[in-house]
């Protein structure tokens, strides 16, 4: 199904499940599942513990899974607060708010 | 340590091919952040590049590096007065720092493998006779010791340090070391993915800084066991008083918040060359105009030498050349020493308040004998290299 | 000045670890493995074994990193164990050799470059592109709070990293250095190796037949070794000597010569100058593979025999009528010798002696 047969409601969900998916990924999170991963869970410092190689990294994996270009002006707002923060950026962003189809993704890497 | 002779220095970067070049663009002022020419990149990033070295030596496939490295190398060594005859009788070290040079990054090689899998096989032989040390022995004709320093931004600094401790050790009684690196497509687009690079001139230690320019050169200096320099008659000027290198162990990009390793390296420099924080004159610092480095830095060198010593950064005239900043750095601060004065810190016109020290915004004449360079480096690398004037030419 | 080899840890095609080492030099040549080409070539090869770098007691710490740092940071936290010493993180240093550094990260990143631009890459990549990122990841995960340092040169890098790490101790700077090497057999590197060397038809290097155009089967690892001022708990040798020179006999002739003869070097026949030194005399390289930094895995080789006093037999020793060690055998040994020769005529030297 496309984004435009969803709801915002409907796609918060769905982008924050597969935000989760990539970032443990993406990132090697070897230790932890995507479901495992809080909702409003802080993504730097206490909580997920990420660091400013994963920041920069998420606005890469951002522009080419969602096609969304986070400015230099918004890299210092709550954008990066939490999983929740960045979903709702991507839904009022990204042209492909579900990302890019995982079979796609899988062979890139 | 006892200090060893510093008996010449040679330098090419967009300030100029030669030493009297780049000081007479100190003296001007010049600053030279440029669009890129020498390569295609859909980055449209303002650049240092060594415009006048290649305008006089057009550009060689895959070999710029090198030679710029030769060409600083043979001003040094003519600045040494030292020849062919000198070095045959010599035990000869040469140690250098680089990263682009000791990189495979031919990207039409590995198009051609990825789209083909096969490949033309020129750019692999070109790199395996590539070791930066060893093209420059071959290139001068001279035997020589050899060993190349991939240590990201410090690798110049620490090829000087390395190349004392072969004097210091017996092992030569002249080694040639410095850095050398020329711009390319792979740190340009890199240092941009990790949001260091920026879209304007650099401003290093500069409230409104944005980032780092990259840039391109070498800078080389020959150093010379006392005992050899005493035998042919040389007094050198200038010497390597001390050096300290120590890693942060923090992380792979970011330094460490307190800059313990540059405190750590800051100490044993000036441990080694038997000096206080007092006596030294001025700090040409790493101060890449990026936010992390020039806050923690500045923070660093205020804590060991108070807010009020001269520092600046040369990084607004040259832009971060990499493997070659710790070698033209190094060169620069024994020019400063030799002609008495310092530049401005080019780029630098608004105090950060969270910097506890202020750059030099113009010309300044020198109180002292003795200087340090600072590099820091990806991974954390911290080294301190403490030049001095010497007395009437004895260290 | 005498340096103690005071730990040594290894990570290569014999597997993880010293007893894995002794194994695969009590059991001698082993066929190398196969690998096909993108363009249909086949390659021998001397492979880490699959599960060489399974290690989850990192945890966070090396989630990032690629295959070379991870070999580099499991030789090099071996070393550090196996000394069973607590070093002061700041008088602690780190020196890693290696012969093409990060070349498989590198060619990730021209393929980031390729496939998304310059403007979209990878940072992780770029940053682990860097030669010096195993030194990075090695120094923060074993907190080396003093100089470190790395060494990428295809001759002599480990005796360089050697030469750094003795004049550390010398000079006071620092108690104790890991020093160490490491390459790895990327897919490019795989491809250039295929097209600029030949494979021996039966599978086994000849490191006495001192060839003019010598066959090579390339391998991978790392080793990684703590060096100290003074000898610690579980002590193995001490490095007596570290010379870069024209090739020189030792003064006194050594209870084994190891020739790093291994294919590497495009002319081998001037291995037969240190052959007639007169010291009986072995090769490794056919256990390990061919690898321009590969004397951390043959010096790997020769501390486990000084520590255990005992002599493997030389897996390849052809019919050339030169002393060598042709047995398995415990062995008195006060000292062992390794040389590798450069292109340009020039050698690199170690001698260890026993520390009991």
């Amino acid at each position: 199904m496309n984004h435009t047969d969803f709801s915002s409601e409907e796609l918060l969900p769905k982008v924050r499940a597969r935000l989760k998916e990539l970032l443990v990924s993406h990132l090697a999170l070897e230790d932890i599942t995507p479901e495992e991963i809080g909702d409003d869970e802080a993504i730097f410092g206490e909580g997920l513990g990420l660091d400013s190689l994963d920041g920069v990294e998420i606005v890469v994996l951002l522009q080419r899974q969602f096609g969304v270009n986070i400015k230099e002006t918004e890299k210092g707002n709550d954008l990066f607060r939490s999983i929740n923060t960045l979903a709702k950026y991507i839904v009022e962003n990204s042209p492909n708010p579900l990302g890019v189809p995982a079979a796609a993704s899988e062979d890139e890497k | 340590m006892a200090a060893i002779g510093i008996s010449g220095l040679g330098a090419v970067s967009s300030l100029g091919n030669t030493i009297p070049e780049t000081l007479e663009s100190f003296r001007v002022g010049r600053t030279r952040p440029g669009r890129l020419t020498l390569f295609e990149s859909p980055l449209d990033l303002p650049v240092f590049e060594a415009a006048r070295f290649h305008a006089e030596h057009p550009y060689s496939d895959g070999h710029r590096t090198r030679e710029m490295a030769l060409h600083a190398a043979r001003e040094a060594l003519a600045d040494a007065a030292l020849d062919r005859t000198a070095l045959d009788a010599a035990r000869v070290g040469i140690c250098l720092g680089t990263t682009v040079a000791s990189q495979l990054n031919d990207l039409a090689f590995y198009r051609s493998y990825k789209t083909t899998g096969t490949a033309p096989l020129a750019p692999v032989r070109r790199y395996l006779k590539g070791n930066l040390a060893e093209a420059v022995a071959a290139g001068l004709g001279v035997r020589a010791i050899t060993a190349t320093v991939t240590n990201a931004c410090s690798s110049g600094a620490d090829a000087i340090a390395i190349g004392a401790q072969w004097i210091e050790a017996g092992l030569c009684d002249i080694v040639l070391a410095g850095g050398a690196d020329e711009l390319n497509r792979v740190p340009l687009s890199g240092f941009h993915a990790l949001g260091l690079s920026s879209p304007l001139p650099c401003r290093p230690f500069d409230r409104r800084r944005s980032g780092l320019n990259l840039g391109e050169g070498a800078g080389v200096l020959i150093m010379e066991s006392p005992a050899h320099a005493a035998a042919r008659g040389h007094a050198p000027r200038l010497a390597l008083c001390g050096h300290g290198t120590a890693c942060d162990a923090h992380h792979l990009t970011a330094p460490h918040p307190e800059g313990r390793g540059l405190s750590a390296a800051l100490e044993r420099a000036l441990d080694l060359a038997g000096l206080r924080p007092g006596d030294i004159a001025f700090v040409n610092a790493h101060g890449t105009g990026t936010q992390d480095n020039d806050l923690i830095e500045g923070r660093a060198l205020a804590a060991v030498f108070g807010h009020s010593l001269p520092v600046l950064s040369t990084k607004g005239f040259t832009g971060h050349t990499l493997g070659a900043a710790g070698g033209l750095e190094a060169v620069f601060t024994g020019l400063a020493l030799r002609e008495r004065w310092l530049p401005p810190s080019a780029g630098f016109e608004e105090q950060d308040e969270r910097i506890p020290i202020t750059p030099l915004s113009e010309r300044t004449e020198i109180c002292g004998r003795f200087a340090i360079s600072t590099s820091l480096a990806f991974g954390g690398n911290n080294t301190a290299l403490l030049i001095g004037l010497t007395e009437g030419g004895a260290p | 000045m005498t340096a103690f080899l005071n730990g040594m840890g290894i990570v290569a095609s014999t597997g993880r670890g010293t007893a894995a080492l002794r194994s695969a030099l009590q059991q001698g040549w082993r066929p190398p493995n196969t690998i096909a080409l993108p363009d249909g070539r086949d390659l021998p090869v001397y492979p880490l074994p699959p599960d060489a770098l399974d290690d989850k007691s990192f945890g966070r710490k090396i989630r990032r990193a690629d295959r070379l740092a991870r070999m580099a940071v499991l030789a090099a936290a071996d070393a550090l164990r196996d000394a069973r010493i607590q070093p002061d993180p700041r008088r602690i240093g780190l020196v890693v050799a290696s012969a093409f550094g990060s070349h498989a990260t590198t060619f990730e990143f021209l393929d980031e470059i390729l496939t998304y631009g310059d403007a979209e890459v990878s940072p992780t990549v770029f940053s682990h592109s860097v030669q010096n990122a195993a030194a990075a990841y090695v120094a923060s995960v074993l907190d080396i709070q003093g100089p470190v340092m790395t060494l990428t040169q295809v001759h002599f890098a480990f005796h360089h990293a050697l030469v750094l790490a003795r004049q550390w101790l010398d000079s006071g700077q620092c108690d104790h250095v890991l020093v160490g090497g490491a390459d790895e057999l990327g897919g490019v590197m795989r491809f250039i190796w295929r097209s600029l060397l030949r494979a021996p038809a039966d599978g086994r290097l000849r490191p006495f037949a001192f060839a003019k155009e010598p066959a090579a089967i390339p391998g991978e690892g790392s080793a990684f070794f703590l060096l100290s001022a003074k000898p610690g708990p579980c002590a193995c040798a001490r490095v007596e000597l570290i010379r870069i020179a024209s090739w020189v006999p030792p003064a006194t002739p050594p209870g084994l010569h190891i020739l790093e003869a291994d294919g590497t070097l495009g002319d081998e026949s001037g291995y037969a100058a240190p052959a007639a030194s007169g010291a009986r005399l072995a090769a490794y390289a056919p256990v390990f593979g061919s690898m321009p930094c590969g004397t951390p895995l043959q010096l790997a080789a020769a501390a486990l025999m000084l520590q255990e006093q005992v002599c493997f037999a030389t897996p390849v020793p052809g019919d050339s009528g030169l002393p060598l060690c042709l047995a398995t055998a415990p062995q008195p040994l006060a000292s062992i010798h390794l040389t590798r020769l450069h292109c340009n005529g020039s050698a690199a030297h170690i001698q260890l002696t026993h520390h009991n």
